[in-house]
Parts: structure tokens; sequence; C-alpha cells
């Protein structure tokens, strides 16, 4: 299977300024590529700077504004107290856990490693992240949230958020913001006439 | 749009414009008569409000937090509940399969669940009104099930690079598939008063709100003919409480609009709230509930779902996500379980892979990243099966309030014996397509789809919490009518049987009301 492959049709910037892309949709990608403000506006600076590591790793994602953007989203979120209609019944309300699990993240890293989370090396940072998704940070600041459910919830927040930004949907080849017109060869490449067009097949 | 007076008594106040709540709203308006429609979320235009972008549609989900638990709590937010004129049709996949007539009597059939106190044939004729009136597109004849009086008024939509793949693997395999029936239009559609419908662009966006009118969701079928006929549709009307006089009849609907408390004074109510807010709107108004009944025998089918990527190209996003179906594990040869399954093929946007992933299998960091390049190799399959009623799944109310002031829900699920069968059979049989289909890194995640049957209907009033009609045991001028009145889960994906119910019920109320009137004279 081929990885990294180039998108099929163009590139988002190319795709949005086209006529391929209707006006809805263009409103709201060209919104979400603007540079935002990303000073937190509910966690404390400490919590801010320790949510933007954790999203960093869980996202594999080098570019610093990336990753803060994300964890940015989160805050703006809990900040205007807004759900997305669920939660787990065992876990406190999400600003509690949010705030709780981002200090007991940091106790944790204190009582095993005498640092705080964000002082510590990437492989102990990735260590620590390990032992949250096993549920096996232990110590008594994780009684009041469980650390398994909290990584669950953290790794699909912030996946889901991560790949709502036009690059991350480019890198995957997602071309469905091209809705202008919709699609006519839908089926397996095969019966696909739109793939033998040399003007697609031949892009970078 | 006609509009009604809060002070003027109306005859029916329909709370909720979902499946349950549009298509009597309009059977009731065309009656002559005079219906308000209180709906929570918002009326959209959606060739101007809906994007393609998942994150954006959110805004299609109750946004209100519901509280999950048990030992498969229910993910709810984009997985099982919509908000706004159309209710959850405007991100449903609308796959529109009917149920056969032995799903209805599966304690006859095999002493679980429960009977329907109505037949398949009971409902018969209006699920042939709704596939003509809605336009569903599908295989004449369909090749499941009792045969029709006639077939489906457009031919079946092009089969997507997952329904493809479903097709290559169960031929292999001896498995009969077939075009699934869809409510999206193969051809540009007219239909009096409505107008025309556009043909189905392929766009894929379903299940994140249709921009075009293709799909049959409520907003552009039921609700434009009910407005046609001069019923009063208030969005951003948030039902809080029913106020019921001495001789326990519902009087007046008190609702919240833009934060304002208003009442609507009415001789009729139709509860189309949904398997949620219907059992929590009884339970907080401490109504309707003398066979403790309400918010009891919650059901969510069992819904697995089996993924693949494959050598080719998917594009997972092109074309409906609902394509292909097999209905031959209707009842599994010597299967270890009760009543069965179908089988459908599965389109994906990538936000909702990435989350189902990474819920799933706890991928995350490079791995993640590098399993996300293979998202245009993607495909999907996915059951739905029955779930049987069981003691210990049920909604109440939790001790927490809401952003509205309500005690939040809590639903506490878990899958049975029966469940956990049902889905590992088809996990089996769904591997085994896969991989005839030349799948590689299969994963699944077992998952529960659709509400279902907080406020059951049934003959006998200790037991049950509507009649065979759809109206209430304890309140005389009560009708409920969406998917919480479902006495067992069906096999299959429910609008259209909830659609069906609600043509049916408006019949069965006209009449009703109509001998109510002669009496009285
Ligand atoms: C992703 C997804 C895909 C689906 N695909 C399919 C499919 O392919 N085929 C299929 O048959 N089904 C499908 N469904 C299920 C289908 O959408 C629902 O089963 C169906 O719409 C339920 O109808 P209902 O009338 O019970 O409730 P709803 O359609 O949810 O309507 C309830 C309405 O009541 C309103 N309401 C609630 N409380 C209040 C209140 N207090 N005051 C005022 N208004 C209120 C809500 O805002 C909502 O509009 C899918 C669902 C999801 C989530
Ligand atoms: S695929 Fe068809 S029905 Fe679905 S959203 Fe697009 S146009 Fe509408």
């Amino acid at each position: 299977m081929s990885h990294n492959k180039p998108h099929q049709l163009a590139t988002t910037r190319q795709l949005l300024d086209s006529a391929l892309v209707s006006t809805a949709t263009k409103a709201v990608l060209e919104d979400r590529l603007q540079e935002k403000q990303t000073a937190p506006a509910f966690l404390d600076a400490a919590s801010f700077r320790l949510l933007t590591i954790l999203c960093r790793h869980l996202l594999a994602e080098e570019d610093g504004t990336r990753a803060a953007r994300v964890a940015a989203d989160i805050d703006a979120r809990l900040a205007a107290n807004k759900s997305n209609g669920w939660r787990y019944q065992q876990m406190p309300a999400d600003r509690d856990a949010y705030a709780l699990a981002l200090k007991a993240m940091d106790e944790t890293a204190r009582s095993n490693y005498q640092h705080a989370f964000a002082d510590l090396s990437t492989d102990k940072q990735l260590a620590l992240l390990h032992q949250l998704q096993k549920g096996e940070t232990g110590g008594e600041y994780w009684n009041k949230v469980s650390p398994l459910k909290f990584f669950e919830e953290l790794l699909c927040e912030a996946t889901e958020l991560y790949y709502s930004y036009p690059y991350a949907l480019e890198e995957i080849g997602f071309a469905g913001i091209a809705d202008a017109q919709g699609w006519k060869e839908i089926g397996l490449p095969q019966e696909k006439e739109e793939d033998k067009q040399p003007a697609i097949t031949q892009l970078p | 749009m006609k509009t009604y007076a809060n002070k003027e008594i109306v005859d029916a106040v329909v709370i909720g414009t979902g499946a349950g709540g549009s298509p009597l709203l309009a059977k009731l308006s065309a009656a002559g008569m005079k219906v308000v429609a209180l709906e929570a979320g918002p009326y959209w235009n959606p060739a101007v409000d809906f994007a393609s972008d998942e994150r954006e549609q959110n805004k299609l989900y109750w946004p209100h937090e519901r509280l999950s638990a048990g030992a498969d709590p229910i993910i709810f937010g984009r997985n099982n509940s919509g908000t706004g004129v159309g209710g959850s049709t405007l991100h449903y996949t609308a796959y529109m399969p009917r149920p056969h007539p032995e799903d209805f009597m599966l304690y006859t059939e095999a002493g679980v669940s429960a009977d329907w106190p109505l037949t398949y044939y009971d409902l018969e004729r209006y699920y042939d009104e709704l596939e003509w009136f809605l336009g569903i597109s599908g295989p004449t004849p369909y090749p499941w099930g009792p045969a029709r009086k006639r077939g489906y008024p457009l031919a079946a939509l092009p089969l997507n690079a997952p329904a493809q793949l479903m097709e290559k693997g169960c031929r292999t395999l001896g498995i009969r598939t077939s075009p699934a029936a869809n409510a999206a239009l193969s051809a540009a559609y007219y239909q009096e008063p409505i107008g025309w419908r556009h043909a189905c662009t392929n766009r894929g966006f379903c299940e994140a709100g249709c921009n075009n009118g293709a799909k049959a969701s409520m907003d552009v079928t039921f609700i434009p003919l009910a407005v046609h006929h001069g019923a009063e549709i208030r969005p951003a009307c948030f039902v809080t409480e029913l106020e019921e006089d001495r001789s326990g009849r519902i009087t007046a609907v008190a609702y919240l609009q833009n934060g304002k408390q208003q009442k609507q004074l009415c001789k009729w109510i139709f509860l189309c709230a949904g398997a949620i807010e219907t059992p929590r709107l009884l339970l907080y108004n401490k109504m309707a509930n003398s066979s403790n009944q309400v918010g009891r025998n919650f059901m969510a089918h069992t819904s697995l779902q089996l993924w693949g990527e494959f050598e080719e190209e998917t594009h997972p996003y092109k074309g409906i996500p609902g394509g292909l179906i097999s209905e031959d594990t209707l009842r599994p040869h010597g299967a270890d379980f009760a009543s069965g399954y179908l089988v459908q093929s599965i389109g994906v946007l990538p936000v909702t892979y990435a989350s189902t992933l990474v819920r799933t299998t706890g991928l995350w960091g490079a791995a993640l990243r590098e399993r996300m390049q293979q998202y245009n190799h993607v495909a999907g399959i996915n059951m739905h099966g029955d779930c049987l009623p069981q003691p210990g799944n049920f909604l109440a109310l939790s001790d927490e309030q809401d952003d509205m002031g309500l005690p939040k829900p809590v639903v506490y699920f878990s899958n049975g014996d029966n469940e956990k069968r049902m889905a590992a059979h088809a996990k089996a049989l769904m591997t085994r397509i896969w991989e005839a289909a030349g799948a590689r890194h299969i994963w699944s995640n077992m998952r529960n789809a659709h509400t279902i049957g907080t406020c059951r209907m049934g003959t006998d009033p200790a037991l049950s919490v509507v009649n065979s009609e759809g109206r209430s045991h304890d309140i005389p001028n009560l009708y409920i009518c969406d998917n919480s009145i479902f006495p067992s889960a069906l096999r299959v994906n429910p609008s259209l049987t909830i659609m069906a119910l609600s043509l049916r019920t408006a019949d069965l109320f006209l009449a009703h009301s109509k001998r109510l009137e002669n009496a009285s004279l």
C-alpha cells in the first residue's frame, strides 16, 4: 500500500480557491485556517502548557502552534461550558475532569521524577502518557478522576479537533470539501473514469 | 406560515419534529386541525447553513449532556441524537429497510422480548405510502420479505467502493446482497405541494446534513407539507412542563423560547421528543407513569462495525454511506441467540473514522498519523441486530442539572448474552466477508446504535405506557410517537417504522376524536 500519497485532486488551498467548494464550506474552513489567539480562557497557564504538550504527543505534531490550536479548542469549549452531549457517569463534569486530571498528571510527574511534567524529557513524558493510557498512574490525586477514561476522552477530543483542520485532512488525502458539484465516479478504481485522467494522476 | 397565539386553544401541540413527530403533524394539519409544533432545535436552511465539515455540523447533535452508565455506556452526541426541525433525520444515513413480519413477534417465536400489539400488516400500507412519498431509491423487486404491492419509486443509487467491496466479499461466500433501500433520491423527484427535490450528488455527507434536499429528512418532506396545510412550526422552543387539570387531562404545554417562559394552550398533545427526551420529560413531570414503565426497557441495536484497509483506493467519503445490504442473516441457521441481524456497507467521513479508531484501538502519536494515511483505502461494514430488553437497562433522572435547569438523564446499558452472541456471530461472518474482499488490518468496534423502547406500547396498562394506538393509558389526551414506544427493538434501522407508526397514529387519532365528537353531540 502506498504511504503519504499526494492528494488526488489538488491541494486544499487550490480547492478553496476554486469553484469546487461551496460558499458555506469555504467560509467555515477559511475561518478555521485563521491564526487565532491561543491564550487560555479556562485553564491556568501551567495546565494549558501541559495540555499542549499532551496534544503534541498524542497527535505526533511537532508544529507547536498546531498542537496549541487543539489545546486552545479544548480550553475554549471548557470556558464556554459546552458539552458534546454525553459523558461517562463515572467521570466528573468535563471542566472538573480536565482541571483535576491535568493537575494529577503534574503530581504524578513530580512524584515519579521530582519535576513538573513540562520540564521532563520527551522520553519521560511519553512514558507517563503510556502509564496514563493503561491506568497505571497510581497516587491519590487520581482518586476523583479515572486515568483510563480521561485518557480515552482526551485522545478522542484531540483527535477529532486535529482532523478538523485542513492541513490534517490534506495529509490523509480527503477531498470531501470539494462539495459544489459532488462526485460522479464513486466506485472502485477500475471502474473510475476520473482516475484515468492524466491531469489527475500526474499531480506530484 | 400560519401562526397561532399562545392563548388560543389549538387542536394539538406536537413536541419534537423528527421521524415520529413530522408525519403526524402533516396528517393532522391536512385534516384541518390547528396544530403547533414545538421544536427545541433551530430551523436550518441547509443550502446556506450546512458546510461539508464534520466539526461545523456538530450543531445538528443534541447538546445537553446525558450521563452514560452500565457495562456498555451508550455514546450519545454524534452517535445517537439530533436536534433541529427534522430531528435526527437531519443526520441519519437514511437506510430504509422494512422489518419482516416475524420481527414483530419475537416473544411468540422465541419466548424473549415482547410481541407488538400490532402486526407487520397493520403497517404495510404506511410503508408503501412512505416509500412513495419520500422517494426511496431501491431495488425492485426487493429480495427479502413478503411480496409487495409495488416496487420502489426510484432505481437504487450507484454503489460506492465500500458497497462494491461488500458485494465482492459476499459473492465469494455465497451470501446474497442487494443495493439498499435508501431515502436519498437517485433522480430528481416531484411531489405536490413540495415541488422538485434534487437528485443525490454523492457528496457523502448524509450523516452531517444533506445540503441539497436529496435526502428525505423531515425538514424537506413532511414539514413543508404540514406548513402548506396550515401547521405552525416553532423552532428553538424547549418544552419543560405539561400542565394537567383536575380531571387528569393536559391543558397546556410550557416551554422556554430564547430563555423566556411561554405556554401554549391545547386540546391534544403528541409527545415525539425521541426515546431519551420523551421519558425524561414524563419522569420530570411525574406523568403517565402508573405502570412504572417510563424509562424502562431501554434498548439499543447490536451494531458492531468492522473496518479494513484495501489495496484499491476506496475514497470512503464518496457516495451515500449506506449502499449495500444483506438480510440473509434474518434468522441465521443454527444460531445460539434469538432473532437476527442485517449487514450493511458503510462509507465514513474522516473525523468520525479517526474518532472511532482512537476510541477503539487506543492508537496515538505517530502510529495514529500513519494509520490515518490509509483513510482513502478504508471501507467498513456494519450490522444492526435485535436487542432484548433487560431490567438493568433503563433511563432515570440523575441529581445533576443540565444547562436548561432540568435533571440530566442517566442511561444504564449493558449488552446481555443474546447481544454478545449475536455480535460474535456477526463479527466472524463480517471478518470472512472482508477477508474475501481483500481487506487488511481488520479491526472492529462493538457499539450500540439507535435509542429505543423507553415508553413501551402494549395492551396491558400495568406493563406498558401507551396502548396499541399510541395513546397514554393514564392521560386521555396524550399520545406518544417516536422510537420510545417500540415494544421490541426490531432487527432493522428504525426510522421507516417510526414514520409508519406516526401516520397510523394520526389516522387512529382522527377516528378516535371523531368518535368522541359524535358521542358528545
Ligand atoms: C449517525 C446516525 C445514522 C442513522 N442512520 C439511520 C438510518 O440509516 N436509518 C434509520 O432508519 N435510522 C437511522 N438513524 C436513527 C434515526 O435518525 C432515529 O432513529 C430517528 O430519527 C428517531 O426518531 P424520533 O422521532 O424518535 O426522534 P428524533 O428524530 O430524534 O426527534 C426528536 C426531536 O424532538 C426534539 N426535542 C427533544 N426534546 C424536546 C423538548 N423538550 N422540547 C422540544 N423539542 C424537543 C429534538 O430536538 C428532536 O428534533 C441514525 C441515527 C444516527 C445518529
Ligand atoms: S450523498 Fe446524497 S443524500 Fe447524502 S448528503 Fe450528499 S447529496 Fe445528500
